[in-house]
């Protein structure tokens, strides 16, 4: 008897779901969780920046506490404009000089002040999901908004660790603080 | 019998209705980080992430992923079938069900595997006898299975009682990888049909996941020889018979999830167990499991995320087992076991200190129903035949738990993550534990990864194996105490190029009190057991699809009588699965060796075995299909599992023969 119930309760659902798909229009086309957006951002704005200096490598640095790292692996060894992406887990000064990019997470911003004293003028494309980072010197904010992720560019920051953006990131940051455009 | 026949053309509705769905919008494929341009990012949604979502190289014991490419490439029929592949676990089968044991400590059909069984991180495990099924009776269908994330080492310090040996997170796939309507057919030997409709997509930036399995088998023929009293042989029919169905619903939006779980298999077990009829119909075991869940992620500020779960539960068993006494003739004993409970979750997170990560919990069950009937059946009259009018047995119960935990992470400079939690549980009656646990897990980079895990675990008697007892069966024993674990692991992962991976542990635990039964059959606490071992396993995937992982444990458990049944002294496991030459065409093949174990309170022995299966998956690319066909006990090798001790009508059991050779034929279609 309880079968009956089962199968008219499954039936209903599904109708219930094709309704949905009917009766509203996608507001994102795609869904993704939140470690695994912010690890595909990462990689993206490699893409949109430019560095002074190009070798054959591209290199995004995770400081501290590695949470995206099973998400970026996957990655490893792509090319990206022509370099191969390489990742690495770093800790001190000195492991800062092959980085492009860092990614610092919000679980280290006690750290912030110290790592901006660190990579000060040099051409490293800082990164983290704390809103505050822009007012600490960094240089890419990654925010949650609607029900999706944004971002927020300092470009008095990029600036000053002489890096270019492309005027199309430009355009699609949420807010860009600091130097004129 | 015509009820078997009506229940055929439940198959049509969901069918149906798949098909009726077909006009669902296609959203595009995985996000791939590389090529999308960034304004398409943008257009990305976010969804909750089940609780495991974590770095496995952040957890302090030792970790398997398996994967949805795992169950495809080695044809895996059941969430046993997955298990058994890995280092340390043996699965064994009585042809009612399946019997998940690690580290060896799997009392012979002991129905609690000591383990927490969790569906995208909401544990299943029912409030009876506290079990979490891994066969056909598991309530969801294996094929909508992402991964199956196996967590080892107790975890009672998070996951509470049961969480002895570890977790079992089995995560489900999302509606946007299946983006459309999908149909799965499957035909095995024994006569079985397994059908599945799956609705997945996203709605409204929202991912949706709506799928039915309707399931039957015809079972298969089997020679025992403990049903004659000569020892002779005896062919039965119909064994693995079953009925059954899956329903599963999913919504998860960008900070919250619903689900819903359905299932219920209707076995059937001629083996003559518990001494019923042999060979007959009549004896049928049912399983009913549903399951609600609502989670929801708040963020107060950017340094707290708090995760609020609210979960409600029931599990219902029938039993039907059929008698032939001379005296009184057919006489059916019932079982009727009821589980109902819900409860709510709280997870906060606390990032406010640098290079720590706080986590508090707290959890409150309510055990609204735990109750217990047993009674016999003719075709006169209801009671408890030769000893009173009522029931056998009516017991109902009912009871609360309330949990607190709290672990700390604490970053020691880049290489070094120290883990200490505390979880105390307070279960009324049965007692107030706490349970402590520390974890170190030190990267020394081309060294490895060093991963160290002090746990303790306990594990309070279930309400079977405290009130099941009838005038005839004497099994629950209201006097039992809790289990209490203890347990060192050390383990030491190596990356040997960026495809390879070598993962070794060694371990040492004890139990005291370890529930178990006397020569009478009554349930009571057994002597200290101690258990030390070794596990290694090695993992290589090639560019060309072609992967291989291989085990080998080594384990000793014993407790004052020597070694514990059914605990194997080593195993050897090895998947490899390979493409053929043929375009698409890949061969996954799997072997497992399990060497002798002891039966019947150590005084027989159960030859050790091997095991290969064979699977050949067809996956054309761009095409809307794909078929396998799986060859199971490939070289028909016959052999036994141990089981518990059993009287039949005739003999005393103590083991179990396996069946022969199977073959099972998928296919997938995709709208």
């Amino acid at each position: 008897m309880t079968l009956g119930i089962v199968t008219r309760l499954a039936r209903r659902l599904a109708f219930l779901a094709a309704a949905l798909v009917a009766a509203t229009t996608p507001a994102f086309a795609e869904v993704s969780t939140e470690p695994q957006l912010k690890a595909a951002y990462l990689i993206n704005f490699l893409k949109y920046v430019e560095w002074p200096e190009t070798g054959t490598t591209i290199t995004l640095c995770l400081f501290g506490r590695n949470s995206l790292g099973p998400y970026l692996a996957a990655h490893e060894g792509r090319q990206i404009g022509g370099r191969e992406l390489r990742i690495r887990k770093v800790s001190s000064v000195e492991q800062l000089a092959d980085c492009q990019e860092l990614f610092i997470p919000d679980t280290e911003a006690t750290h912030f002040a110290a790592i901006m004293r660190w990579v000060d003028k040099q051409p490293i494309l800082t990164v983290s999901d704390a809103a505050m980072f822009l007012r600490e010197g960094g240089t890419i904010a990654l925010v949650r908004s609607d029900g999706g992720l944004r971002f927020d560019v300092n470009a008095e920051a990029l600036d000053h660790a002489g890096l270019r953006a492309s005027p199309l990131m430009i355009r699609l940051a949420r807010q860009v603080t600091g130097a004129p455009r | 019998m015509n009820q078997r026949h009506r229940k055929h053309s439940r198959f049509a509705g969901p069918l149906l209705m798949s098909l009726a769905m077909l006009f669902a919008t296609p959203a595009s494929a995985d996000i791939d980080p590389v090529a999308m341009p960034l304004d398409e990012l943008l257009k990305v949604g976010i969804v909750s992430a089940p609780k495991f979502a974590e770095n496995p190289e952040q957890i302090p014991s030792i970790v398997s992923i398996l994967t949805a490419e795992d169950i495809r490439l080695y044809g895996w029929r059941t969430l046993s079938d997955a298990l058994r592949t890995l280092q340390g676990f043996n699965v064994t089968n009585n042809h009612t069900y399946d019997y998940v044991g690690t580290r060896g400590i799997s009392k012979p059909s002991d129905p609690r595997p000591r383990l927490q069984i969790l569906i995208d991180g909401i544990s299943i495990n029912d409030n009876i006898l506290a079990n979490s099924p891994a066969d056909t009776s598991f309530p969801l269908d294996i094929a909508l299975v992402e991964r199956i994330e196996v967590i080892r080492g107790p975890s009672a310090s998070i996951y509470g009682g049961d969480a002895m040996f570890g977790v079992i997170n089995v995560v489900t796939r999302s509606g946007q990888s299946i983006n459309g309507a999908e149909a799965g057919l499957v035909l095995g030997s024994g006569q079985e049909k397994r059908l599945r409709a799956t609705w997945g997509g996203v709605v409204d930036g929202k991912d949706v996941l709506v799928s039915y399995t309707g399931s039957d088998a015809n079972g298969r023929t089997l020679t025992l020889h403990d049903l004659n009293s000569d020892g002779s042989a005896r062919d039965i029919h119909h064994v693995g018979a079953e009925n059954g169905e899956q329903l599963f619903v999913k919504v998860r939006g960008s900070d919250w999830s619903i689900s819903f779980i359905h299932a219920r298999r209707d076995r059937e077990a001629p083996t003559g167990s518990y001494g019923t009829i042999p060979d007959g119909r009549g004896h049928v075991e049912s399983d009913t499991y549903s399951h609600l869940s609502a989670t929801k992620d708040w963020r107060p500020n950017a340094t707290n995320t708090l995760q609020q779960s609210f979960y409600a539960g029931s599990f219902d068993y029938d039993g039907k087992f059929p008698y032939d006494f001379l005296s009184d003739g057919l006489v059916t004993s019932v079982d009727k076991l009821r589980g109902a409970w819900w409860g709510i979750e709280n997870r906060l997170v606390n990032t406010r200190w640098s290079g720590q990560r706080w986590t508090f919990g707290f959890e409150f069950k309510a055990n609204a129903r735990q109750d217990q009937v047993n009674q016999d059946i003719d075709v006169n009259n209801i009671g408890c035949f030769g000893y009173r009018v009522g029931p056998c047995l009516d017991n109902r119960q009912h009871s609360q738990q309330a949990t607190f935990m709290a672990e700390d992470e604490i970053q020691i400079g880049s290489a070094t993550l120290l883990t200490l939690g505390l979880r105390h549980d307070n279960l009324g009656r049965l007692g107030q534990f706490s349970s402590p646990r520390l974890g170190l897990v030190h990267d020394a980079d081309g060294a490895g990864l060093f991963k160290l895990l002090y746990g303790t675990a306990f594990r309070v008697p279930t309400v079977f194996e405290r009130a099941y007892s009838t005038p005839s069966v004497m099994y629950g024993n209201p006097n039992l105490d809790p289990e209490k674990m203890r347990s060192l692991e050390l383990t030491w992962e190596k990356r040997l190029s960026r495809q390879s991976r070598l993962s070794t542990t060694l371990y040492h635990f004890n139990i005291t009190r370890m529930i178990g039964t006397d020569p009478s059959g009554l349930a009571v606490n057994g002597a200290p057991t101690n258990a030390r071992g070794l596990e290694l396993e090695y993992e290589h995937q090639w560019s060309n699809g072609s992967r291989l992982r291989t085990g080998y444990s080594v384990q000793h458990a014993t407790d004052d009588m020597g070694t514990l049944d059914n605990s194997p002294r080593q195993m050897v496991k090895l998947n490899l699965a390979l493409p053929t030459g043929i375009t698409h065409l890949m061969a996954g093949s799997e072997g497992q060796w399990i060497s002798a174990r002891k039966a019947y309170e150590g005084t027989e022995r159960v030859a050790p075995y091997l095991l290969v299966n064979l699977n050949l998956s067809y996956a054309p690319s761009g095409q809307n299909w794909d078929a396998s066909l799986g060859i199971y006990n490939l070289f028909n090798h016959s052999f036994n599992d141990p089981v518990a001790i059993d009287n039949t009508t005739a003999l005393t059991r103590w083991q179990m023969p396996q069946l022969g050779r199977s073959f099972v034929l998928r296919s997938t279609l995709r709208y």
